[in-house]
């Protein structure tokens, strides 16, 4: 896989162009849709490696289209929008967009999302390859078949809810995981205690991070949830 | 706006087929009208018609829709009346009702048939309806004179005055005795024989003339009332006439005659009862006949009031001064030996207002108070009463005997027993006690204690008169202490009224809103009447659930008088702005009588009290529980319109400072765009002759000043969510480590030449916010460090807790804010040196944002200065523990 192949869904022209232009600039193929009809016909043809989506299309609303994408493919889909509430960006993610971007973004904001994403492929087709019981991202290391983890070669202790919520974020790491995601899946549907998810979070974040206050692995989008950058990501929070 | 207006429906409109006897011709003149209606292509419909097994009514009935009549059986006998409910479903556009002073058979909505007819005409529907002159109730006096029959079916004045047209059905007496001969009037040969006394020509008449002349003058009143309203601008004096009440069945010919004299007069006209100490003593039949009284003197279109006092002339003559009362009518007894003071009310109201004329109308009936039988009945039958009496008189006679042991004279034995009497008056209820007691002590004298003894002769003859003084000291003595004690408990009872009056309106006062005010009055009214109460409040024109409020030990649960028939009285209430329920004549079945808490026409609430099994409200429980929901509802009005002028001041604050605010941006938007567009032109045009250096730092002004406009955005948007209300922000816990390390990665890029730290005492310290607008705080307030400092400034953020609050300070060392400016600095649209132009940047948005965001997160903002130098804004966010299980 050389130079990925990226969709822009996006009806506005001078933003088409910036994003286009921007890909341009760092050597990324792409192709262009204007309507949401248009954005899935391409989706299907010409099979895209990441897509880029406008949430306020014409003809359709932006998060069907993202249903109707994941009903078959598991593309990295990054939403450009310019609703800013925190319940449209938790209702696309949980539709199940990777991440999100507001405007108005900075390029290079774009752009380093594009590589977390890009990375995120790949690490997925190397996961395929290799043995996938031990998970290293940078200087951490988890050794899911021993459920230990490791930071340099000092081990770490975590409690259990830390361990299961250290291995959800690196399991999807890349990818933004929502409030609600997150709680579903370590305690189960029945509980939805936020502030709690937020104690845990901070305190096992003071455990792997050198410095917490500025985190370089797990990073928190407020109001909607957490991502787990890989190493070397540059990606800020808008 | 909660309330309902009954005015805004449009009333039908009613006619009326008036006659002097029966057999006149009314129902049949009426049904030709309805088919002349009908041709002109109205919907008619014969709600109910007598036609009196007439063959002429029933011919003409033929060609009318008629509405089935209601079946109800009585003790096994069907009784057809008119179906009310069916002909408001129905809805025809006129409708036929035949005998308006029909009274209805128990069970229905109505006791009456005009009260049918009311509710026919609140809903919209043209009425035509008949009735005969001898119904109408001021007339009753006169038309029983002359036919010698008694009327019982009776309409007040005010129905037949209400009516729009009518129609006076006329037939010679001749013609109609000929009518009654041929068996057109009662085809049964029985009734026709039972009614031949009535159908005498001078008879008819006389009835004739009265119905002529009542007709005459209901056209007359009518063009008055219309005069009225033409020169309602104009001031003119008006006769008001003032009947005086009593329980007294005779006293209703005077009240008839007070309602046409006021009525001739076209003067207003008051009812005034005087409650006094003796009120209390009457038997349950004389309150029925007061209560009736009462009804009849509203009817007939009087204001009734009530006021309370033993000096009954001394409270007429003061209530006719201040209500400036022109004549008074009174009703004066034959019994005059009886009644020494009634010719006392005279003569004290002449002393005492000499400029109202007064009127006596003879009055034969009985009087109420000259009978003891007529008292209540409760006094004679009380054990404990008697047995006091006959303790007291036993130990008066022990003393006696004792004192003729020791040989004292008879004098003193006499006083021992007018002591003894005294004393009896003082410990037992009622006169007939004392009377009794003042009889047997001087049998008992007589017994004991005079030659011979122990038998009721007197040898000598000074005992008679002995024995009169005794009585007659014993009587008065006795009488004195009863009229004592009733004027204790009268003037207790005027101070309990006075006392819980104000109690009430105290606590209105304070009740904040409506359903405190509610709460309280319904409060009040449990403990005055001692009974429990439902309300159901008025939202929007719809009842809400009902608010129950048990009185003590409530024999039955008042939430079992909550089901769908006790609701639709309740819902008739609001809808007709009428009392109804049990003690009234309407839905009479009901367990409780509803009242409907009003201010004008619109109704607030309707207060239903349980009524079940007791006795129907007193005169005096009722007036104050009236004056307690007129209390209520000037309370209810105010609330509604002080929260009506908030929501308008609300209205022009904000519409005031969107209209600021569009000024403002409108201006401060045009800086950065007039940089951005000019400089991108540049490029575009020149690019050729500029320089990298210069070209970049064209390229880097475009960037900050979009930037600028994006913050812009930013807090604009804030605005309107604040402006939406509390209720759209998102409030949850909040790490504050999250939130100010988040807000950090936003501030001006002019931040790394400043030295920025973060100080939080501990990492999960949490806070209660939207955190968005949090965010938007901290990054204003860290901007505004940046901007209004040198470069290389110390800025701190940092958090604690502070007894259940969270306080977050942003700090720097630069040069400070001068005091005059510190009282400024939260106010709109105000910049530190408010030079515009070159001083650019800043709307002055900022702090009065983080202002108004704090407020609506309950905390507060401040600023003070930073030792050495430098400022420090604060604020507090109510703090979140967490508990954290794993």
């Amino acid at each position: 896989m050389n130079k990925p192949l990226i969709l822009v869904v996006e009806d506005d022209k001078p933003i088409r162009k910036l994003i286009t232009t921007t890909l341009e600039t760092q050597g990324y193929k792409y192709h262009t849709a204007e309507t949401g009809e248009a954005s899935i016909l391409e989706a299907v043809s010409s099979q895209p490696d990441i897509m880029i989506l406008d949430l306020g299309l014409p003809d359709m609303d932006g998060v069907d289209i993202i249903r109707k994408v994941r009903a078959w493919s598991n593309i990295p889909i990054i939403v450009v929008s310019a609703r800013s509430e925190d319940r449209d960006k938790i209702e696309a993610l949980d539709a199940g967009a990777d991440d999100y971007l507001t405007k108005p973004f900075s390029v290079e904001e774009l752009l380093a999302r594009l590589r977390v994403s890009l990375r995120r492929i790949r690490g997925d087709s190397e996961k395929l390859m290799k043995d996938s019981s031990v998970f290293t991202n940078g200087n951490l290391r988890i050794d899911y078949s021993a459920g230990c983890v490791w930071l340099e070669d000092d081990e770490i202790h975590l409690t259990p809810i830390e361990y299961k919520l250290l291995c959800l974020l690196a399991k999807n790491v890349g990818k933004v995981l929502t409030h609600n995601y997150i709680l579903h899946e370590i305690w189960g549907s029945h509980t939805y205690d936020i502030p709690a998810l937020r104690v845990f979070m901070a305190t096992l974040r003071k455990k792997i991070e050198s410095t917490p206050s500025q985190p370089k692995i797990i990073q928190t989008h407020i109001g909607v949830g957490y991502r787990m950058l890989q190493a070397g990501d540059d990606s800020k929070v808008i | 706006m909660a309330g309902y207006t009954t005015a805004e429906k449009q009333r039908g409109r009613l006619k009326i087929f008036f006659g002097y006897a029966p057999g006149a011709g009314k129902t049949c003149a009426m049904l030709y009208a309805a088919h002349e209606e009908q041709k002109e292509g109205i919907q008619v419909a014969a709600g109910f018609i007598e036609s009196h097994n007439r063959a002429d009514t029933a011919e003409l009935l033929s060609g009318l829709e008629r509405l089935p009549p209601l079946e109800i059986s009585i003790h096994g006998e069907i009784v057809r009346e008119f179906d009310i409910d069916l002909a408001i479903r129905r809805r025809p556009e006129l409708i036929l009702v035949d005998d308006l002073a029909h009274t209805n058979a128990p069970g229905g909505r109505h006791k009456r048939r005009y009260q049918d007819v009311e509710e026919l005409l609140r809903a919209g529907i043209n009425v035509y309806t008949t009735v005969n002159v001898e119904h109408i109730e001021s007339l009753t006096d006169v038309v029983t004179s002359i036919t010698g029959i008694p009327v019982l079916e009776r309409i007040p004045d005010s129905v037949f005055d209400r009516a729009d047209l009518v129609e006076f059905v006329d037939v010679g007496p001749g013609d109609l005795i000929d009518r009654l001969k041929k068996g057109r009037i009662y085809p049964d040969e029985q009734l026709q024989q039972k009614h031949a006394g009535f159908f005498i020509p001078e008879k008819l008449i006389a009835l004739r003339e009265i119905a002529l002349r009542y007709t005459a003058d209901q056209l007359n009143r009518i063009a008055v009332q219309l005069g009225e309203k033409a020169a309602s601008a104009t001031f003119y004096t008006k006769d008001h006439i003032l009947v005086c009440l009593s329980s007294a069945i005779s006293s209703k010919k005077v009240i008839r005659t007070a309602a046409r004299m006021a009525d001739a007069l076209h003067g207003t006209f008051t009812a005034l009862y005087v409650e006094t100490s003796r009120t209390k003593e009457l038997t349950a039949k004389n309150k029925a006949e007061l209560r009736e009284n009462l009804r009849l003197a509203e009817q007939l279109g009087a204001q009734v009031a009530t006021v309370y006092g033993e000096d009954v002339p001394g409270q007429i003559a003061e209530y006719a001064k201040t209500s400036r009362v022109s004549k008074i009518v009174l009703g004066r007894s034959q019994h005059k030996t009886r009644w020494p003071a009634k010719s006392n009310i005279v003569d004290k109201l002449t002393a005492s207002a000499p400029n109202i004329d007064i009127y006596i109308i003879p009055d034969n009936g009985p009087s109420l108070y000259k009978k003891f039988p007529q008292y209540a009945k409760s006094p004679l039958l009380t054990l404990a009463d008697t047995g006091k009496t006959i303790g007291i008189l036993a130990v008066c006679t022990l003393i006696g005997l004792w004192f003729k042991h020791l040989g004292f004279s008879e004098a003193n034995i006499i006083t021992v027993y007018i002591l003894g009497v005294l004393l009896d008056a003082m410990v037992t209820k009622g006169r007939l006690y004392s009377g009794v007691t003042s009889i047997l002590s001087v049998l008992v004298f007589n017994y004991f204690f005079t030659a011979p003894f122990f038998s009721l002769q007197a040898y000598d003859s000074g005992y008679p008169v002995t024995f009169l003084v005794m009585f007659s000291a014993s009587f008065i003595t006795s009488t004195l202490t009863l009229r004592v004690k009733e004027q204790a408990r009268e003037s207790a009872q005027k101070a309990y009224r006075t006392e819980v009056l104000l109690e009430t309106s105290r606590k209105l006062q304070q009740a904040k809103d409506t359903p405190a005010i509610i709460n309280e009055t319904a409060l009040q009214m449990v403990k005055l009447l001692d009974r429990s109460i439902i309300v159901y409040e008025v939202v929007e024109g719809e009842l809400a659930e009902p608010l129950i409020f048990a009185k003590e030990e409530a024999a039955v649960d008042p939430q079992s008088y909550i089901f769908d028939d006790e609701r639709k009285v309740a819902e008739w209430v609001l809808q007709n702005n009428k009392r109804a329920g049990a003690s009234t004549d309407t839905f009479s079945a009901a367990h409780c009588l509803y009242h409907a808490v009003r201010g004008g026409d619109t109704v607030f609430a309707v207060a239903g009290i349980v009524m079940e099994q007791e006795e129907p409200l007193e005169v005096f429980e009722k007036s104050l529980m009236i004056a307690m929901l007129g209390e209520c509802a000037l309370a209810l009005e105010k609330d509604k319109l002080n929260e009506k002028q908030k929501e308008i001041s609300l209205q022009i604050q904000q519409e005031q400072l969107r209209t600021n605010l569009l000024r403002g941006i409108s201006h401060d938007l045009r800086t950065p765009l007039t940089s951005i567009s000019g400089n991108a032109g540049i490029l575009i045009g020149n690019s050729m002759v500029l320089n990298e250096e210069q070209k970049k730092e064209l390229y880097n002004d475009i960037y900050d000043d979009s930037m600028w406009l994006i913050n812009l955005v930013e807090n604009l948007l804030s605005i309107t969510r604040i402006d939406n209300g509390a209720l759209h922000l998102n409030f949850q816990a909040e790490l504050l480590e999250e939130v100010i390390a988040e807000a950090l990665l936003h501030v001006n890029r002019n931040k790394d030449e400043h030295h920025i730290e973060i100080r939080l005492e501990d990492e999960l310290l949490m806070a209660r916010m939207d955190s968005r607008l949090i965010i938007q705080v901290i990054i204003n307030l860290v901007d505004n460090a940046i901007k209004y400092t040198q470069s290389g400034s110390h800025i701190t953020v940092s958090a604690r807790r502070e007894a259940g609050w969270v306080v977050v300070e942003v700090a720097d060392d630069g040069p400070g804010i001068s005091a005059e400016a510190k009282a400024k600095v939260f106010e709109m649209f105000y910049t530190a040196d408010n030079v515009r132009g070159d001083g650019r940047r800043g709307l002055g948005l900022g702090l009065a944002l983080c202002k108004s965001i704090i407020h609506a997160h309950g905390g507060n903002i401040e600023l003070r200065d930073h030792a050495p130098q430098g400022t420090v804004f604060s604020f507090t966010l109510q703090a979140e523990e967490v508990n954290v299980h794993e």
